[in-house]
Protein backbone atom coordinates (compact mmCIF):
# COMPACT_ATOMS: atom_id res chain seq x y z
CA UNK A 1 0.00 0.00 0.00
CA UNK A 2 1.26 3.76 -0.65
CA UNK A 3 2.32 5.44 2.02
CA UNK A 4 -0.38 7.95 1.09
CA UNK A 5 -3.14 5.88 1.68
CA UNK A 6 -1.95 4.38 4.98
CA UNK A 7 -1.76 7.81 6.08
CA UNK A 8 -5.11 9.10 4.78
CA UNK A 9 -6.53 5.27 6.26
CA UNK A 10 -4.78 6.45 9.47
CA UNK A 11 -6.70 9.24 9.80
CA UNK A 12 -10.27 7.87 9.07
CA UNK A 13 -9.67 5.12 11.56
CA UNK A 14 -8.55 7.80 14.05
CA UNK A 15 -11.50 9.92 13.27
CA UNK A 16 -13.83 6.77 14.06
CA UNK A 17 -11.93 6.01 17.09
CA UNK A 18 -12.21 9.91 18.13
CA UNK A 19 -15.92 9.40 17.47
CA UNK A 20 -16.36 5.85 19.39
CA UNK A 21 -15.07 7.63 21.79
CA UNK A 22 -17.48 10.23 22.31
CA UNK A 23 -20.64 7.50 21.63
CA UNK A 24 -18.99 5.69 24.82
CA UNK A 25 -19.62 8.69 26.98
CA UNK A 26 -23.25 8.07 26.51
CA UNK A 27 -23.66 4.18 27.14
CA UNK A 28 -23.79 4.19 30.88
CA UNK A 29 -22.37 1.21 32.84
CA UNK A 30 -23.95 -0.89 35.11
CA UNK A 31 -20.67 -1.18 37.86
CA UNK A 32 -19.86 1.57 39.84
CA UNK A 33 -16.25 1.76 39.06
CA UNK A 34 -14.28 4.57 37.86
CA UNK A 35 -12.10 3.24 34.26
CA UNK A 36 -14.28 0.68 33.45
CA UNK A 37 -15.64 1.28 29.73
CA UNK A 38 -16.12 -0.29 26.95
CA UNK A 39 -13.02 0.29 24.81
CA UNK A 40 -15.23 0.57 21.09
CA UNK A 41 -12.22 2.94 19.82
CA UNK A 42 -9.95 0.11 20.36
CA UNK A 43 -11.44 -1.21 17.44
CA UNK A 44 -9.96 1.14 15.34
CA UNK A 45 -6.31 0.51 16.39
CA UNK A 46 -6.85 -3.00 15.73
CA UNK A 47 -7.77 -2.45 12.46
CA UNK A 48 -4.78 -0.11 12.13
CA UNK A 49 -3.07 -2.95 13.57
CA UNK A 50 -4.11 -6.22 11.49
CA UNK A 51 -5.20 -4.31 8.00
CA UNK A 52 -2.76 -1.29 7.93
CA UNK A 53 1.00 -1.71 10.17
CA UNK A 54 2.40 -1.03 13.44
CA UNK A 55 2.88 2.23 12.76
CA UNK A 56 -0.82 3.36 11.52
CA UNK A 57 -2.14 1.16 14.74
CA UNK A 58 0.11 3.58 16.79
CA UNK A 59 -0.62 6.93 15.28
CA UNK A 60 -4.45 5.55 15.63
CA UNK A 61 -3.19 5.07 19.37
CA UNK A 62 -2.01 8.14 20.31
CA UNK A 63 -4.59 10.69 17.97
CA UNK A 64 -7.38 8.85 20.05
CA UNK A 65 -5.82 9.21 23.33
CA UNK A 66 -4.51 12.95 23.02
CA UNK A 67 -7.80 14.13 21.36
CA UNK A 68 -10.48 12.38 23.48
CA UNK A 69 -8.68 12.64 26.60
CA UNK A 70 -8.46 16.68 26.18
CA UNK A 71 -12.08 16.89 24.68
CA UNK A 72 -13.54 14.63 27.09
CA UNK A 73 -12.01 14.63 30.92
CA UNK A 74 -9.40 17.67 30.53
CA UNK A 75 -6.13 17.08 30.85
CA UNK A 76 -5.25 14.66 33.64
CA UNK A 77 -8.25 12.57 32.23
CA UNK A 78 -5.91 12.82 28.59
CA UNK A 79 -2.58 11.46 30.83
CA UNK A 80 -4.85 8.29 31.80
CA UNK A 81 -6.09 8.06 27.98
CA UNK A 82 -2.32 8.34 26.87
CA UNK A 83 -0.60 6.20 29.46
CA UNK A 84 -3.44 3.51 29.02
CA UNK A 85 -3.27 3.64 24.80
CA UNK A 86 0.36 3.22 24.76
CA UNK A 87 0.50 0.02 27.11
CA UNK A 88 -2.30 -1.17 25.23
CA UNK A 89 -0.86 -0.43 21.94
CA UNK A 90 2.42 -2.11 22.93
CA UNK A 91 0.91 -5.05 24.47
CA UNK A 92 -1.25 -5.59 21.54
CA UNK A 93 1.85 -4.98 18.94
CA UNK A 94 3.75 -8.00 20.73
CA UNK A 95 0.56 -10.21 21.26
CA UNK A 96 -0.05 -9.94 17.67
CA UNK A 97 3.90 -10.43 16.49
CA UNK A 98 4.64 -13.12 19.22
CA UNK A 99 1.70 -15.24 16.64
CA UNK A 100 0.07 -16.78 19.30
CA UNK A 101 -3.03 -14.93 19.05
CA UNK A 102 -6.02 -14.01 17.24
CA UNK A 103 -7.29 -10.80 16.81
CA UNK A 104 -9.78 -11.62 20.05
CA UNK A 105 -7.00 -12.29 22.19
CA UNK A 106 -4.97 -9.27 21.38
CA UNK A 107 -8.00 -7.47 22.29
CA UNK A 108 -7.68 -8.85 25.45
CA UNK A 109 -4.48 -8.15 26.34
CA UNK A 110 -4.76 -4.69 24.96
CA UNK A 111 -7.84 -4.15 27.15
CA UNK A 112 -5.75 -5.17 30.31
CA UNK A 113 -3.02 -3.48 29.52
CA UNK A 114 -4.74 -0.11 29.12
CA UNK A 115 -6.14 -0.46 32.17
CA UNK A 116 -2.62 -1.01 33.74
CA UNK A 117 -1.24 2.04 32.26
CA UNK A 118 -3.93 3.62 33.60
CA UNK A 119 -3.37 2.92 37.06
CA UNK A 120 0.28 3.90 36.88
CA UNK A 121 -0.90 7.11 36.59
CA UNK A 122 -3.12 6.98 38.93
CA UNK A 123 -0.70 5.66 41.71
CA UNK A 124 1.39 8.38 40.56
CA UNK A 125 -1.33 11.14 40.46
CA UNK A 126 -2.91 10.07 43.43
CA UNK A 127 -0.52 8.13 45.48
CA UNK A 128 -1.55 4.92 47.34
CA UNK A 129 -4.40 2.08 46.28
CA UNK A 130 -5.07 -1.38 47.04
CA UNK A 131 -3.71 -2.80 43.94
CA UNK A 132 -4.56 -6.02 43.89
CA UNK A 133 -8.16 -5.46 44.59
CA UNK A 134 -8.39 -2.70 41.96
CA UNK A 135 -6.60 -4.16 39.14
CA UNK A 136 -8.65 -7.21 39.43
CA UNK A 137 -12.00 -5.98 39.30
CA UNK A 138 -11.06 -3.75 36.28
CA UNK A 139 -8.98 -6.94 34.78
CA UNK A 140 -12.42 -8.64 34.79
CA UNK A 141 -14.05 -5.72 33.13
CA UNK A 142 -11.37 -5.77 31.00
CA UNK A 143 -11.62 -9.31 29.54
CA UNK A 144 -15.29 -8.95 29.47
CA UNK A 145 -15.04 -5.98 27.30
CA UNK A 146 -12.25 -6.88 25.76
CA UNK A 147 -13.56 -9.90 24.17
CA UNK A 148 -16.56 -8.05 23.04
CA UNK A 149 -14.46 -5.65 20.98
CA UNK A 150 -12.07 -8.23 19.59
CA UNK A 151 -15.01 -10.43 18.41
CA UNK A 152 -16.37 -7.05 16.57
CA UNK A 153 -12.68 -5.77 15.22
CA UNK A 154 -12.48 -10.06 13.47
CA UNK A 155 -16.41 -9.97 12.13
CA UNK A 156 -14.98 -6.34 10.39
CA UNK A 157 -11.47 -7.24 9.62
CA UNK A 158 -12.98 -10.48 7.59
CA UNK A 159 -15.05 -8.18 5.88
CA UNK A 160 -12.74 -5.32 4.59
CA UNK A 161 -9.97 -7.47 3.08
CA UNK A 162 -10.03 -5.29 0.47
CA UNK A 163 -8.06 -2.81 2.01
CA UNK A 164 -5.17 -4.49 1.68
CA UNK B 1 -10.99 -17.33 17.82
CA UNK B 2 -8.01 -19.16 18.80
CA UNK B 3 -7.74 -21.43 21.08
CA UNK B 4 -5.12 -19.57 22.62
CA UNK B 5 -7.33 -16.62 23.27
CA UNK B 6 -9.95 -18.70 24.57
CA UNK B 7 -6.91 -19.74 27.21
CA UNK B 8 -5.95 -16.66 27.80
CA UNK B 9 -9.28 -14.98 28.58
CA UNK B 10 -9.96 -17.59 30.83
CA UNK B 11 -6.78 -17.50 32.54
CA UNK B 12 -7.37 -13.94 33.29
CA UNK B 13 -10.31 -14.29 34.37
CA UNK B 14 -9.82 -17.13 37.00
CA UNK B 15 -6.57 -15.24 38.23
CA UNK B 16 -8.72 -11.56 38.69
CA UNK B 17 -11.86 -13.41 40.25
CA UNK B 18 -9.69 -15.55 43.06
CA UNK B 19 -7.91 -12.04 43.99
CA UNK B 20 -11.64 -10.28 44.16
CA UNK B 21 -12.98 -13.10 45.78
CA UNK B 22 -10.58 -13.29 48.20
CA UNK B 23 -10.96 -9.90 49.01
CA UNK B 24 -14.43 -9.66 49.15
CA UNK B 25 -15.02 -13.25 50.86
CA UNK B 26 -11.86 -13.92 53.33
CA UNK B 27 -11.19 -9.71 54.23
CA UNK B 28 -11.41 -8.97 57.81
CA UNK B 29 -13.73 -6.14 58.08
CA UNK B 30 -11.56 -3.35 58.20
CA UNK B 31 -11.23 -1.14 61.40
CA UNK B 32 -10.26 2.44 60.14
CA UNK B 33 -11.22 4.23 56.89
CA UNK B 34 -8.24 6.32 55.47
CA UNK B 35 -9.01 9.39 53.12
CA UNK B 36 -6.39 10.62 51.27
CA UNK B 37 -6.51 13.57 48.85
CA UNK B 38 -3.86 14.26 45.99
CA UNK B 39 -1.91 11.45 47.27
CA UNK B 40 -1.95 12.83 50.72
CA UNK B 41 -3.74 11.37 53.59
CA UNK B 42 -5.72 13.98 55.28
CA UNK B 43 -7.32 12.20 58.05
CA UNK B 44 -8.30 8.81 59.23
CA UNK B 45 -11.59 7.65 60.80
CA UNK B 46 -13.05 4.67 62.75
CA UNK B 47 -15.28 2.37 60.80
CA UNK B 48 -17.76 1.85 64.27
CA UNK B 49 -18.19 5.46 65.09
CA UNK B 50 -21.29 6.96 62.55
CA UNK B 51 -19.91 10.37 61.47
CA UNK B 52 -20.05 12.51 58.38
CA UNK B 53 -16.66 14.14 56.86
CA UNK B 54 -16.50 16.87 54.78
CA UNK B 55 -13.49 16.15 52.44
CA UNK B 56 -12.35 19.14 51.26
CA UNK B 57 -15.17 20.97 49.34
CA UNK B 58 -15.96 18.97 47.24
CA UNK B 59 -16.69 15.10 48.51
CA UNK B 60 -18.81 14.13 51.80
CA UNK B 61 -18.18 10.91 53.19
CA UNK B 62 -20.07 8.82 55.76
CA UNK B 63 -19.69 6.59 58.01
CA UNK B 64 -22.77 4.31 59.23
CA UNK B 65 -23.36 0.76 60.54
CA UNK B 66 -19.68 -0.25 60.07
CA UNK B 67 -19.73 1.09 56.67
CA UNK B 68 -18.61 3.86 54.48
CA UNK B 69 -20.17 5.20 51.35
CA UNK B 70 -19.99 8.64 49.61
CA UNK B 71 -22.81 10.62 50.23
CA UNK B 72 -22.38 13.53 47.39
CA UNK B 73 -19.88 14.95 45.40
CA UNK B 74 -19.31 17.53 43.36
CA UNK B 75 -18.28 15.95 40.05
CA UNK B 76 -19.27 14.97 36.64
CA UNK B 77 -19.42 11.29 36.79
CA UNK B 78 -20.96 10.33 39.92
CA UNK B 79 -18.97 6.99 40.43
CA UNK B 80 -17.87 7.39 43.68
CA UNK B 81 -21.46 8.11 44.78
CA UNK B 82 -22.82 4.88 43.00
CA UNK B 83 -20.17 2.61 44.28
CA UNK B 84 -21.70 0.58 46.96
CA UNK B 85 -20.77 0.81 50.67
CA UNK B 86 -17.23 -0.59 51.52
CA UNK B 87 -16.59 -2.57 55.11
CA UNK B 88 -13.51 -4.50 53.56
CA UNK B 89 -10.11 -4.13 54.34
CA UNK B 90 -8.27 -3.20 50.98
CA UNK B 91 -11.58 -2.24 49.95
CA UNK B 92 -12.42 1.80 48.07
CA UNK B 93 -13.73 4.24 46.78
CA UNK B 94 -12.12 6.04 44.19
CA UNK B 95 -13.35 9.64 42.96
CA UNK B 96 -11.21 9.98 39.66
CA UNK B 97 -12.07 13.85 39.09
CA UNK B 98 -11.50 15.48 42.52
CA UNK B 99 -8.64 12.52 43.11
CA UNK B 100 -9.99 11.53 46.48
CA UNK B 101 -9.38 8.22 47.92
CA UNK B 102 -11.59 5.95 50.66
CA UNK B 103 -10.04 3.10 51.89
CA UNK B 104 -10.65 0.55 54.65
CA UNK B 105 -7.74 -0.48 56.64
Amino acid sequence: MKKTNLIAYTGVLSALAIVFGYLEQMIPMPVAVPGIKLGLSNICVLIALYALNKKCAFGTAVIKALVCGILFWGVSGMLYALAGSLLAFCAMALGKGSGRFGVVGVSVLGAVFHNVGQLIVLRLLSGSFSVVYYVSVLGVAACVTGTLTGIVAALILRRIKNLK
Amino acid sequence: MKKNDLLLILLLLVVFSAAIAAVTLFGRTGETVVVSVNGNETGSYALSEDTRVPIGTTNVLVIEGKKAYMESADCPDQICVRHKPITKCGEEIICLPNRVIVRIR
